[in-house]
C-alpha cells in the first residue's frame, strides 16, 4: 500500500527497457496494454486511498522532505492522475490497429517506448513534491512527445513536431528560469517547503519574475491564447492516435502545473492578483476564445477545427480559474475532466473512422449516419456535449462557468462566452450537416470492429453518465476548490 | 409509484418499442394507441388531481439543490389534458394525411412525433428551471427531424433556421437567466422559490426580458423567424406542434415563471411597462404582416405569433382577470388553431389548394372542413358564439381593471385585423363560385372525423364554459 505512489511512476520505466529489447511489435503491445492497466489499477487504489484517507506523501529512500526526494499524492494530484490514467487506457485499448497501419513496422517498439515515456512523464509531473523534478518530468513527457509526433507519416508532421520542439523547449527554459529564481531566493526545491520560505522571503520583486516566466512558460505548454499555435499543428499533423491521446492529456498537464505551482505553491501571495494579471489573462482569453472559435468555424480539416475548439475550450478552463471563486475553481477542474473525454472520444470515433486517412475532411464524413448509425448517435452525442447541450457532461461544465462569470460580476465576460458557445453550434453543425443530409462522395470510411465499438460506447456512455451524475466530478473538484481558496488543508 | 412517473414512463417505453419497430409499416396504428393511452392516462391524472397536486417526484440531484424533479400543478393539468387530448386526434389525422401525401420517411415522422409528445409532457412536469431547460432543449432537437421530414435544399434551409434561432436563443438568453436566476435567489423552483431580495428593479427586469428571448417558441419578436420557417413540415406537425405543444410550451414556461418565480416578488412594477409594449408591437406587427400573407399556414402561423402575445399579455399584468383570460385563451386558442391548421392540411391534400386566393367555393365540395374553418377564425377573432369570445372578453376586463389603455386599443385593432384576415377565407369559400366546384374530388371522411370532433368539443365548450373558468379561478396564485 504505502509503496504505490512511486511504483506509479517506476513500473512504467521499468517495462520500457523490455519494449525496446524485445523489438516485437505484438509484445511490445501487449506490455503497453499490461502497463496502462496496472498504471491504472495502481491509480485507482491510491485515489480511493486519498479519498478516504487524505493526502499521501511517499519519501523516497526514507529521506525527510527538503532534503529528500518526495512524491505527494493530494486530491487535485489524483484528479489529474485518474484523468491522465483513464485516457491513457482508452487510447491504447483501441490503438493496435490504428499504430499497425500509421507507424511504419521498423518504428512500432520505439514508437511504444516513447509512449510509455510520455505517460511516465505526465505521472511524474503530477506526483512529485519537488519543483525541479517537475521540470524533469516535464522533459521527458515533452521530448517523447516530438517523438511520437513525428511519426504521423506526413512531410508537415516531422516539421509540426520540429516547431513543437523549438516552442516547447523555449517554454521549458522559462520554466526553468522560474525555478532557478525561486531556488535562489528561498535554497529550496520542495513544493511545501517553498509555500514556508516564500512566506517570509523579502525579495518580492525576483518572486514577480519567477511568476512571470513560470506564466509564460506553462502557458506554452497549455497552449494559453496566444502561445496555441503549436497546438494546431501538433494535433492536424501527429498520427491520428497521438492527437487523441495528447487531447486528453498533454494539455491538461499545463493546466494541473498552473494549478500546482499559482494556487497553491504560489496561493499565499496571490500570483493572480499582482498587477491585476487575472483581468489581463481573463481579457486575453476572452479575446482568444471568439477569434479561435471564429477560426474553427472557418476550418475543413476536422482535425484542425478540432484543434482550434480545443484551444478556445482551454481559455474557458482559464477564464474560469482566473476568477479566483469557489465556483469558478470547480468550472475549471470539472471543464478539464469533461472536455477532455468529449474531445478525446470525438478524436477516437475520427481515427478509427479514417484510419489509413493521413487527412480528414469535413465531406469525408458524408453519409456516415447511412453506413454506421450506432457510430453517428455516438458521435451526435458526443457532438452535442461539446456544444454543452443538457443531459451532456459539456452541459454541467458549461453551468458552473456561466455561474462563476455571473457571481464575479463580469458581464461582459459573461456574454462573451454565452456567444461564443453558442458559435460551437456552426462548427458542430458543419460535422452534423455532412453526417446527415449530404451524399457519400468516395467513401474511405473503416468499418468498425466490435471490439473498437467498445471504447467509443463507453465514452458516450460516460459523457450521458456525467451530464447526469456529478457527483464525481463537481462533487470532488468542489472540495479542491474550497480547499485552493480557504485553504483547509 | 406517482401516475406522473408512470405517464413519463410509458411514453419513453413507447419511445423505445417505436424505435426497435422502426422498420415495420402499420407503425401508425401503435402511435394512435399510444397517443389515445396517454390521453386516458392525462385524464386519470386530472381525476385524481388531488392527489397528485404539488407532490414532487425527484428523479436525480445532479448537483446542489439543483435536480431532475416533476411536479403538477393547475395550470399544468390545463395544459397536459389540452395537449394529450389534441396529440390523440392529431395522430388520427395523420396517419391518413401520411399516406395521402405519399411521404416514404413515416416511421421517422413518428418517432420523432412521440418523442416530441414526451418533450412536451416533460415540460409540463418540470418542477424546476433545469428540468424544464433540458426538456425545452430536447423538444427542440426532436422537432427538427420533423420539420425536414422531406430533404430538398429549401427545406433544409428552413429547418436550419428554425433549428439555430431556437437552440441559439436558449443557449444566448435562456440558459443565462436561469443561472442568474439561481444565483440571485439560490433556488430555481417552482413550488417553493425564494422571493428576489435586496435586488435592484434593472436587474430582474434584464433577467425577466432574458426570459421572454430566451423562450422562443413563445414567438415575442424580434424571435419569432422561427415559426414561420417551421410551416415547411407537414401539416400534423405544424398543426399540433406549432400551434400547440411547442408554442404553447413557450408560453407555459414563461407564465410558470413570471406567476411562479417572479410572482412572489414583484407585483405589476411601472418598468414591465417595457414588456407590454414589445408585447402590443408583436400583436399588432404580426397581425399586419398576417394580413399580407396568401399562403394559408404562413397567414396562421402569423397568427399564432399574435394570440400567443395575448396570452402573455395577460399573465405579464399580473391582475387576476388578465391571468385568467390568458390561461383560458391558452386553451381556447389550442383548439381554434389546430383546427384552422388541420383544415388547411384537408385543404392541400384533397384540393391541392395551399393559398387564400384559390379557396374561392370550397365550401360546396367540403361543407365539414369549411364549417370547421370557420368556427376556428371565429375562435381567433373571438366573436360569439365561440370560445373566443370569452378569454378575450375576460382579456379586455382585465386590462380595463388595471387600467392599461395602450394594450385595450391594440386588442381591438388586433381584433379587427383579425377579422381583416379571416372574414375574406370565410367569406372566398361560401360566397364565391370556384373553379374547382365542378370536380370529382370530396374531402377525405377520415381526415374530417378527427377534425370534426376537435371543432365540436370547440364548440360545445363556449356552453359549457362555467366548469372551466371556475377550475381555474380556483387556482391558488390568482388572488
Amino acid at each position: 500500500m504505502s509503496q504505490i505512489p512511486v511504483l506509479i511512476i517506476i513500473l512504467p520505466l521499468l517495462f520500457v527497457p523490455i519494449v525496446i529489447l524485445m523489438r516485437m511489435f505484438k509484445v511490445s503491445y501487449l506490455i503497453v496494454v499490461l502497463s496502462s492497466v496496472l498504471n491504472f489499477i495502481l491509480i485507482t487504489i491510491l485515489t480511493l486511498d486519498v479519498f478516504t484517507n487524505g493526502a499521501v506523501f511517499y519519501e523516497l529512500g526514507g529521506w525527510p522532505a527538503p532534503i529528500g526526494i518526495r512524491l505527494n499524492a493530494d486530491m487535485l494530484s489524483c484528479l489529474f492522475l485518474m484523468l491522465i490514467g483513464f485516457m491513457n487506457l482508452v487510447c491504447v485499448i483501441s490503438c493496435k490497429e490504428i499504430v499497425e497501419k500509421t507507424v511504419s513496422s521498423s518504428k512500432v517498439y520505439l514508437f511504444y517506448t516513447a509512449w510509455l515515456l510520455c505517460n511516465t512523464g505526465f505521472t511524474g509531473i503530477i506526483l512529485t513534491d519537488d519543483i525541479f523534478n517537475m521540470f524533469v518530468f516535464l522533459e521527458i513527457s515533452s521530448l517523447s512527445s516530438y517523438f511520437l509526433i513525428s511519426q504521423g507519416n506526413q512531410k508537415k508532421s516531422t516539421f509540426a513536431a520540429l516547431q513543437y520542439l523549438f516552442i516547447g523547449s523555449i517554454g521549458a527554459i522559462f520554466v526553468l528560469f522560474a525555478i532557478g529564481l525561486l531556488y535562489m531566493i528561498t535554497g529550496t526545491l520542495n513544493m511545501q517547503d517553498l509555500t514556508k520560505q516564500l512566506a517570509v522571503v523579502e525579495e518580492k520583486q525576483i518572486v514577480l519574475f519567477a511568476i512571470v516566466f513560470l506564466l509564460v512558460g506553462v502557458g506554452v505548454k497549455s497552449a494559453l491564447f496566444p502561445l496555441h499555435g503549436w497546438l494546431i499543428k501538433t494535433y492536424a499533423y501527429s498520427p491520428s492516435i497521438v492527437t487523441t491521446y495528447f487531447s486528453g492529456t498533454s494539455t491538461k498537464i499545463g493546466i494541473y502545473i498552473f494549478f500546482r505551482v499559482f494556487l497553491d505553491i504560489l496561493n499565499d501571495i496571490g500570483p493572480l492578483t499582482l498587477f491585476s494579471l487575472s483581468d489581463i489573462l481573463i481579457a486575453l482569453s476572452s479575446i482568444g476564445v471568439v477569434l479561435i472559435t471564429y477560426y474553427a468555424i472557418k476550418q475543413t480539416d476536422i482535425k484542425k477545427m478540432l484543434a482550434y475548439s480545443s484551444v478556445g475550450q482551454l481559455s474557458y478552463i482559464f477564464i474560469a480559474m482566473i476568477l479566483y471563486i469557489p465556483d469558478g475553481i470547480t468550472a475549471s477542474l470539472v471543464h478539464v475532466i469533461n472536455h477532455s473525454i468529449i474531445k478525446t472520444s470525438l478524436f477516437l470515433t475520427l481515427t478509427l473512422l479514417f484510419i489509413s486517412k493521413k487527412e480528414v475532411l469535413l465531406t469525408d464524413l458524408a453519409g456516415l449516419s447511412t453506413k454506421q448509425p450506432i457510430i453517428t448517435s455516438c458521435f451526435l452525442v458526443m457532438s452535442l456535449a461539446l456544444v454543452g447541450l443538457p443531459l451532456t457532461a459539456g452541459f454541467i461544465s458549461k453551468w458552473y462557468l456561466i455561474l462563476s462569470l455571473i457571481q464575479s460580476k463580469y458581464w461582459m465576460f459573461t456574454s462573451i462566452v454565452v456567444l461564443t458557445s453558442f458559435m460551437t453550434l456552426f462548427y458542430v453543425w458543419k460535422m452534423i450537416d455532412q453526417v446527415y443530409f449530404k451524399e457519400n462522395s468516395n467513401g474511405e470510411m473503416f468499418e468498425l470492429k466490435k471490439h473498437q465499438f467498445i471504447p467509443i460506447a463507453f465514452l458516450t456512455l460516460l459523457i450521458i453518465y456525467l451530464g447526469v451524475e456529478t457527483s464525481l466530478t463537481v462533487g470532488v473538484s468542489q472540495s479542491i476548490a474550497y480547499d485552493i481558496i480557504y485553504g483547509v488543508i | 409509484m406517482s401516475l406522473i412517473l408512470i405517464h413519463l414512463i410509458f411514453l419513453t417505453l413507447s419511445l423505445v418499442m417505436l424505435y426497435i419497430l422502426r422498420h415495420k409499416s402499420n407503425i401508425n396504428k401503435y402511435h394512435n394507441f399510444i397517443s389515445f393511452f396517454s390521453f386516458v392516462i392525462s385524464s386519470s391524472i386530472f381525476l385524481k388531481r388531488d392527489l397528485l397536486l404539488g407532490t414532487k417526484v425527484e428523479l436525480i440531484e445532479v448537483f446542489d439543490k439543483v435536480s431532475i424533479t416533476f411536479y403538477l400543478d393547475e395550470i399544468g393539468i390545463v395544459f397536459l389534458l389540452v395537449s394529450n387530448f389534441l396529440w390523440f386526434l392529431t395522430s388520427l389525422y395523420a396517419s391518413r394525411y401520411l399516406v395521402l401525401n405519399d411521404y416514404n420517411n413515416q416511421n421517422i415522422f413518428y418517432i420523432f412525433f412521440l418523442f416530441a409528445m414526451l418533450a412536451t409532457n416533460g415540460i409540463i412536469y418540470s418542477e424546476n428551471l433545469f428540468t424544464i431547460f433540458i426538456f425545452y432543449e430536447i423538444l427542440t432537437l426532436s422537432t427538427y427531424p420533423l420539420v425536414t421530414l422531406k430533404k430538398n435544399e429549401d427545406i433544409l434551409k428552413s429547418g436550419k433556421k428554425y433549428l439555430f434561432i431556437l437552440l441559439g436563443t436558449s443557449v444566448i438568453f435562456l440558459l443565462p437567466a436561469i443561472i442568474i436566476t439561481y444565483s440571485l435567489t439560490g433556488s430555481i423552483s417552482f413550488s417553493d422559490p425564494i422571493p428576489f431580495s435586496g435586488v435592484s428593479e434593472i436587474i430582474l427586469i434584464f433577467t425577466m426580458l432574458l426570459f421572454i428571448f430566451g423562450t422562443a417558441k413563445s414567438a415575442v419578436m424580434p424571435f419569432h423567424k422561427w415559426l414561420p420557417s417551421a410551416m415547411v413540415a407537414p401539416t400534423p406537425v405544424s398543426a399540433l406542434l406549432h400551434a400547440v405543444a411547442v408554442v404553447k410550451s413557450g408560453v407555459y414556461i414563461l407564465t410558470k415563471i413570471f406567476l411562479l418565480i417572479y410572482g412572489s416578488s414583484i407585483s405589476f412594477m411601472t418598468s414591465m411597462q417595457v414588456f407590454v409594449v414589445l408585447i402590443c408591437y408583436t400583436i399588432v406587427a404580426s397581425s399586419v404582416i398576417a394580413l399580407r400573407q396568401d399562403s394559408i399556414k404562413l397567414r396562421l402561423a402569423y397568427s399564432t405569433i399574435g394570440q400567443l402575445s395575448y396570452i402573455l399579455l395577460g399573465v405579464i399584468i399580473l391582475a387576476p382577470l388578465s391571468i385568467l383570460a390568458a390561461l383560458l385563451h391558452f386553451i381556447f386558442h389550442a383548439f381554434g388553431k389546430i383546427v384552422l391548421f388541420l383544415s388547411a392540411g384537408i385543404f392541400a391534400t384533397n384540393f391541392k389548394v395551399k393559398n387564400v386566393s384559390e379557396m374561392d367555393g370550397l365550401a360546396t365540395i367540403a361543407p365539414f372542413t369549411c364549417f370547421s374553418m370557420t368556427v376556428g377564425a371565429l375562435i381567433m377573432i373571438g366573436l360569439p358564439p365561440t370560445i373566443g369570445f370569452i378569454s378575450k372578453w375576460y382579456l379586455l376586463l382585465g386590462l380595463s381593471s388595471s387600467e392599461e389603455y395602450l394594450a385595450i386599443s391594440v386588442i381591438i385593432i388586433s381584433t379587427l385585423l383579425n377579422a381583416g384576415y379571416y372574414l375574406p377565407m370565410i367569406y372566398r369559400v361560401y360566397f364565391n363560385d370556384g373553379a374547382t366546384t365542378n370536380s370529382e374530388i370530396r374531402e377525405d371522411v377520415y381526415l374530417v372525423t378527427p377534425v370534426f370532433l376537435v371543432t365540436l368539443v370547440g364548440v360545445m365548450m363556449f356552453f359549457f364554459s362555467t366548469p372551466i373558468v371556475s377550475f381555474i379561478q380556483q387556482i391558488g396564485y390568482m388572488q
